[in-house]
């Protein structure tokens, strides 16, 4: 039933034969003029309010010979500790939420300390893990949280109502509120926004990891590739089959093969774009059974200022 | 002829009493009411201040309150479907001194129901960009179109069975009320006089509306379950949701029908109208939706409790043992059982004891909307502490506001509109009195569609 | 673990040849190794690169190679294991290349010829063509005729008779006597 149908009978023809018939053509109009509003009202709606694009991603990134990327993350969990050894809170974290601003108390990616059989523990460090069937997408109303060409999945925080239906959605508790007024340091204020660093962080809009398409990009690894200081986080594009943790550069799908890597909730059947291989940080020396690790900090959080704290 | 002329006469003034006559107590209720609308309203604009950080919901437990509250609104609107759709299909005469009632509380309850979603929004600033940028594929989308659509059937389908009704308004009060009520009754009664023409157009109409009315219904309270039914959270991802919640949208709804009834007759003396019998008629329809909910529960826990599978242990053990439950079980039994018992023994099958079913039925079904939110809400997805969820008082304050204006709506409608169903009570007794048997309200019901007015 | 026990044997098998003291083993310098990459290389197209390992013009058999391809990726230089295998009897190891991105690509092989202690290189230059895209996600199951025309539809068939009950409400207010009364 497409609105061309409609239009046709909208006008009302004087002469028609029969009194049926002209009801007939009447209610259609009448139809027309229900039906039509549900595909035409939006477009022109949209034309009038939105001269500029409401998206603020870029253009995909591409590889040298024009194959778009497909980013993906692959986390090698025998060298991830929790940064025990270096007394720190997890420096993927902190590097994450220097580089974003990401208000207290959002961990975009935030380390799970997760029980082993037999008691131990392991640390997981969770970004989002940009579902190529992802949950969140698909129940958005307005398209706020969409998929990218590369695979990942953004927000544009100015499209987006706070409906919260996506954290709802995400099973993997990856996505955050700016309940109040977020904390933002001043520097942040001077950010251009784009969906692809979320900065600065507005009032009443849901955000998550991005995977740093910006810089992926330009070159540049993720804060988080950057900041772990055991090289256990690899950033990588699965077109070119390559990912490289900031130190070597390996085959992503030997990578994935040689160590039976994992993805978190498989029988969800979400699809994420981060794998894991399992450990505990056995590879830079850590017990299983060593557990805590330091709380995460907002170094920056005293610069922001007359914003309320929230706790998750 | 004599008799059923007085009689008549009774009736009609009887509905136009309420229009007529205002007491002071009417007055001071609205004055309550306006004051507790007022302390709602600065309540939100305290959260439209300072965002929602005010309430008690956080990342984890991320809907509360207002969420359960919308839940809630949407399945009492039911009321209205039931009572005077499947009630006039299947054409039962009794329902004829309640339909109008219950149409009230379905329009009324559907635009406060759908307040709680803009209320529930983070930036309700950007509710246009529903329709401006409305993605066709998201359960909220269902939601808006489905309301809508039914908003509006479910006025027109108040509208039109009043049409005789404001008629008589407009020939019977004039002098007696102010003037916009008198301009109301000439607009909206739309030049009804009753002749065979405007009786055959209404009688194809309402037809045509309660053939409608139903699916659209239906549906209304399906997509609903599936704003929670569309996710991966444990206790939601269920395919019994959609009927689950259809079943407690109108158990909830003839509950709070016969709590207005029963306030409406009393403040009103409809003593003569709405008897015993629609008490009772009401609360055995309240007993077997009832019995499909304890069906509904047993079905739904049964299955995923037998296997216990994932997260749903520790849903079985917040929800039957720890937080929840105090909720759960007065639900259960207090909600769903005790109700049972009032309205299927004897000495409780009375107006007192239907309507204490009702309340308690009331009061179940929105704690039975909040545990499904809430806890659903709580069951861990990764390794972290269960969370926790306390409304504060902004929470509490708009929630109450939202409550008074349902009640405000209600207690403006019946000062301005009919309460009962003057013509169709009318109709009835008439058939009644004529022979034993129920006559057909509106005989050429059936081919109103291809008819044409 | 499958792969490292492979190459433990391997080597294992090679001291074993080495003992039997097969004289003259020949020493990296007498060691010739041919890398055979075909003309055309393709993005995503497997091909085979031979490689062929001679010790004074016999085959080097069981002797264990690696092929290693030189990549950039975010400012990081370094190289990838194309595979590891071990040569036939005729001296021959045969690995799959895939290649994934076009350019001029450098193609290294190494391997630790029999009694050496430093491992031979020998490298050659391959060039890859093409830029199709290899690497798709897909989800969903997509039924023909269930999509959001459908639920358009079934919309706008409700409205349609939705309109069709107001314009009733039209037809009662024509039929009435007092129809100018209300409009006036």
């Amino acid at each position: 039933m497409s609105e061309g149908d409609h239009n046709t009978g909208s006008e009302e023809p004087q002469e028609a034969p029969g009194l049926n018939r002209r009801h007939f053509l009447k209610y259609l109009g009448f139809g027309a003029i229900g039906a039509a509003p549900l595909p035409i009202l939006p477009s022109l709606l949209r034309k009038t309010l939105d001269q500029k694009t409401v998206r603020s991603n870029g253009a995909p990134a591409l590889a040298p010979n024009g194959q778009i990327r497909q980013w993906t993350m692959i986390i090698d969990l025998r060298y991830c500790d929790g940064c025990q050894s270096q007394g720190t809170p997890p420096q993927c974290t902190t590097a994450c939420i220097e580089g974003h601003f990401s208000p207290e108390p959002m961990e975009w990616i935030e380390v799970y300390e997760a029980e082993l059989p037999g008691d131990g523990t392991q640390f997981i460090p969770t970004p989002c893990q940009q579902c190529q069937n992802p949950p969140c997408v698909n129940v958005c109303p307005v398209a706020a949280t969409f998929s990218t060409p590369e695979g990942t999945v953004l927000i544009d925080q100015n499209r987006c109502i706070g409906c919260r239906i996506c954290m709802a959605a995400c099973p993997y508790d990856r996505r955050f509120f700016n309940w109040g007024s977020p904390p933002v340091p001043p520097e942040a204020l001077l950010a251009d926004y784009s969906a692809e660093h979320q900065v600065p962080a507005k009032k009443g809009t849901v955000m998550k990891c991005d995977f740093c398409p910006d810089m992926a990009r330009a070159g540049t690894l993720p804060y988080c590739v950057q900041g772990c200081p055991n090289d256990a986080i690899y950033y990588g594009d699965l077109e070119e089959d390559i990912a490289t943790n900031g130190e070597e550069v390996v085959s992503a799908s030997r990578l994935l093969s040689q160590n039976q890597a994992y993805r978190l909730k498989e029988d969800l059947n979400t699809k994420p774009r981060v794998y894991y291989i399992p450990g505990h940080g056995e590879a830079v020396g850590r017990d299983a059974f060593t557990e805590g690790r330091q709380p995460t900090e907002w170094p920056w959080i005293e610069r922001a200022k007359g914003a309320r704290e929230w706790k998750r | 002829m004599e008799a059923v002329g007085t009689w008549r006469e009774r009736l009609e003034q009887t509905a136009l009493a309420p229009v007529v006559n205002t007491s002071r107590w009417y007055y001071l209720w609205v004055a309550f009411l306006l004051a507790v609308l007022a302390w709602g309203l600065y309540a939100y604009s305290v959260q439209l201040r300072d965002g929602l950080i005010v309430t008690g919901m956080r990342d984890r437990i991320s809907w509360g309150l207002y969420i359960t509250t919308f839940v809630f609104f949407i399945g009492i609107s039911h009321a209205g479907t039931l009572i005077s759709a499947i009630l006039r299909v299947t054409q039962a005469g009794w329902r004829t001194p309640v339909t109008r009632m219950a149409e009230f509380i379905t329009a009324v309850s559907l635009a406060c129901g759908a307040m709680f979603v803009i209320i529930d929004l983070g930036r309700p600033d950007r509710l246009l960009n529903v329709i401006i940028h409305g993605r066709w594929q998201s359960p909220i989308v269902w939601d808006v179109v489905a309301i809508t659509t039914y908003l509006t059937a479910s006025l027109m389908y108040l509208f039109l069975p009043m049409i005789p009704d404001l008629a008589l308004f407009r020939d019977r009060l004039p002098g007696k009320v102010p003037r916009w009520k008198l301009w109301i009754y000439r607009i909206f009664s739309v030049g009804w006089v009753g002749n065979n023409s405007q009786r055959r157009s209404m009688a194809s109409a309402i037809a045509l509306m309660m053939l409608l009315i139903i699916p659209i219904a239906v549906s209304v309270h399906t997509v609903v379950s599936w704003i929670f039914a569309m996710t991966l959270r444990e206790p939601w991802n269920s395919t019994i949701f959609g009927a689950f919640f259809v079943a407690g949208a109108i158990f909830s709804g003839i509950a709070v029908l016969i709590i207005l009834m029963a306030v409406l007759r009393k403040v009103y003396h409809l003593e003569e109208y709405i008897t015993e019998k629609h008490f009772k008629y009401l609360g055995f329809l309240m007993t077997a939706m009832a019995m499909i909910m304890i069906y509904g529960n047993l079905s739904e826990f049964i299955t995923v409790g037998y296997k216990l599978e994932g997260e749903g242990e520790f849903h079985f053990e917040q929800l039957f043992l720890g937080q929840f439950a105090g909720f759960y079980w007065y639900y259960f039994i207090g909600g769903l059982i005790v109700p049972c018992l009032l309205t299927l023994l004897p000495w409780t099958r009375n107006i007192r004891g239907v309507v204490l079913a009702a309340v308690l039925v009331t009061v179940a079904m929105w704690i039975e909307r909040y545990f499904i939110v809430v806890a659903g809400l709580r069951v861990p997805l990764m390794p972290y502490e269960p969370a926790s969820y306390t409304p504060t008082w902004v929470e509490w304050s708009v929630m109450a506001g939202g409550f008074a204006l349902f009640a405000l709506l209600i207690t403006i409608f019946v000062k301005v509109f009919p309460i009962l169903s003057v013509w169709e009570i009318a109709e009835e007794h008439e058939s009644a009195e004529q022979s034993p048997a129920p006559a057909p309200l509106v005989p050429e019901a059936v081919a109103a569609p291809a008819g044409g007015g | 673990m499958k792969t490292i026990s492979i190459i433990t044997v391997v080597t294992v098998m090679a001291i074993a040849i080495a003992g039997l003291g097969s004289a003259g083993t020949a020493n990296a310098a007498h060691v010739v190794a041919e890398i055979t990459a075909p003309a055309v290389l393709e993005v995503g197209q497997p091909s085979e690169l031979q490689v062929a390992l001679l010790s004074e013009d016999l085959a080097l058999a069981d002797t264990v190679v690696t092929a290693y391809t030189d990549v950039s990726f975010a400012g990081v230089v370094g190289q990838i294991e194309l595979g590891t295998l071990t040569t036939d009897a005729s001296g021959m190891a045969v690995f799959e290349y895939e290649p994934r991105q076009a350019s001029s690509h450098e193609i290294r092989i190494e391997f630790l010829a029999p009694g050496d202690t430093e491992p031979t290189v020998a490298t050659t230059t391959v060039s890859v063509s093409g830029a199709s895209q290899l690497f798709q996600s897909t989800a969903g199951v997509q039924i023909p005729g269930l999509n959001v025309w459908l639920i358009i539809a079934i919309v706008s068939s409700v409205w349609f008779l939705l309109f069709t009950v107001g314009w009733r409400v039209f037809a009662i207010a024509s039929a009435g006597p007092a129809v100018r009364g209300v409009t006036s």
